[in-house]
């Protein structure tokens, strides 16, 4: 009896001290969830509706073209060559910093400035 | 600290600075300083006239301020997400996580006219909010909104990771000590988080004040009004003004080389504070 009393207080403070509360945790993924909804998955999905709005044919026809065909293999070419470029530049980039206090400020300061600009799509 | 200072922990250092400081150079630093030296072809009588005409400076304060409110509301908006894909569990998470990505593969020119034909006055969006008197396509507004959409990825793909390592055990030693929930958040993540929240923003921000595709379909591009500098840069190479489009592009890349070095200072700072304490 004593025992239980004093360890369901310790219980629910440890768990608390962790982590937030239900409601807070609703309230921080509800609004992530609105954020993302309204400023990602509705232009996402107002894009498949355009390309389809005349319908399977149309949008097979328009994809069989050949200036698309050739417009779609160059930027795939040119993306496939861009790419192993600046991955090699990022990784010869990141070698030239010297070994940081701590890791979690390489990941910060050096990876994400770096690889940020040059590589920016 | 004296030991870390020797570069040999990593071989190659040579080798790699040498092709780091050719690919800089070859990429980045050549383009860059043919764009003061065509632009050095006015004078300076003539420079300073093309770049403080007053259509030219409302597009500053146009792309300055749009792409700032973009990064904040990105840096705010950024932080929530990662926190909540960091660290709760949800139905549908793996999913929102893939999301992010989206802006990064989208092209620009299709995110403009989509935007924009959600957000016109007849459009999914633009409806109900035309309804409630606030009009975003061709306006500020929807340059904010466009610029938001572009930069998210990059507040989002920079604190994820950091949060992600960060570990549990300074969550628990701060519990310990008698810190309660906010006070750790406060006190303990945030700082942890700040320099990556800081590039994150930096990151969003550069962007924006470069950004084109997106926003030209949503801005109108009205003069004075809703006309951002990229577009007038463009305009003017359109006319085969070089000289002029490249000295409002060298003014433009000096304050936002400015404007990121001192966001640069301050994160290298905060991250010196924060291993030190």
């Amino acid at each position: 009896m004593a025992t239980t009393a004093l360890l369901r207080p310790r219980a629910v403070v440890a768990a608390r001290a962790t982590t937030e509360p239900v409601l807070v945790k609703a309230l921080l993924v509800a609004a992530a969830v609105s954020f993302l909804l309204l400023f990602l998955v509705v232009p996402l999905v107002a894009v498949f509706v355009q390309a389809f709005e005349k319908g399977w044919a149309a949008y097979l026809a328009a994809l069989g073209e050949p200036m698309a065909l050739s417009a779609l293999k160059l930027t795939l070419l040119t993306a496939g060559v861009a790419v192993p470029l600046n991955l090699l530049f990022g990784v010869a980039a990141a070698w030239t910093r010297k070994a940081p206090a701590s890791a979690c400020c390489a990941i910060d300061s050096g990876s994400g400035w770096r690889s940020g600009f040059p590589g920016s799509p | 600290m004296q030991l870390r200072k020797r570069h040999s922990v990593l071989p190659g250092f040579g080798l790699a600075m040498g092709f780091t400081l050719l690919y800089l150079s070859l990429v980045v630093l050549v383009p860059l300083s043919t764009l003061f030296w065509k632009s050095a072809g006015l004078g300076f009588a003539g420079f300073w006239e093309a770049v403080t005409a007053p259509r030219v400076v409302a597009s500053y304060k146009l792309t300055f301020g749009a792409s700032l409110v973009a990064a904040a509301v990105n840096g705010v908006f950024g932080l929530v997400v990662t926190w909540v894909l960091v660290r709760y569990r949800f139905p549908g998470r793996r999913l929102m996580d893939a999301l992010v990505d989206f802006p990064f593969a989208l092209p620009t020119a299709v995110a403009g006219i989509t935007l924009t034909t959600l957000y016109a006055p007849n459009g999914w969006l633009g409806a109900p909010l035309e309804r409630l008197g606030i009009k975003v396509a061709f306006t500020p507004l929807g340059i904010v909104v466009a610029l938001t959409f572009i930069g998210l990825p990059f507040v989002v793909r920079t604190l994820q990771p950091v949060l992600e390592s960060l570990d549990p055990e300074v969550e628990e030693a701060a519990a310990t000590l008698g810190a309660n929930r906010l006070q750790t958040i406060l006190r303990v993540v945030f700082p942890a988080l700040f320099p990556a929240w800081i590039t994150g923003f930096a990151l969003a921000f550069a962007r924006a004040l470069g950004e084109y595709g997106s926003v030209v379909f949503i801005a109108g591009n009205m003069p004075m009004k809703t006309e951002i500098t990229p577009l007038l840069i463009i305009t003017k190479l359109e006319q085969y003004d070089y000289a002029g489009a490249t000295a409002i592009a060298a003014v433009t890349l000096v304050a936002s080389f400015v404007l990121l070095l001192a966001i640069n200072r301050l994160q290298s700072r905060s991250a010196r504070l924060g291993t030190a304490e």
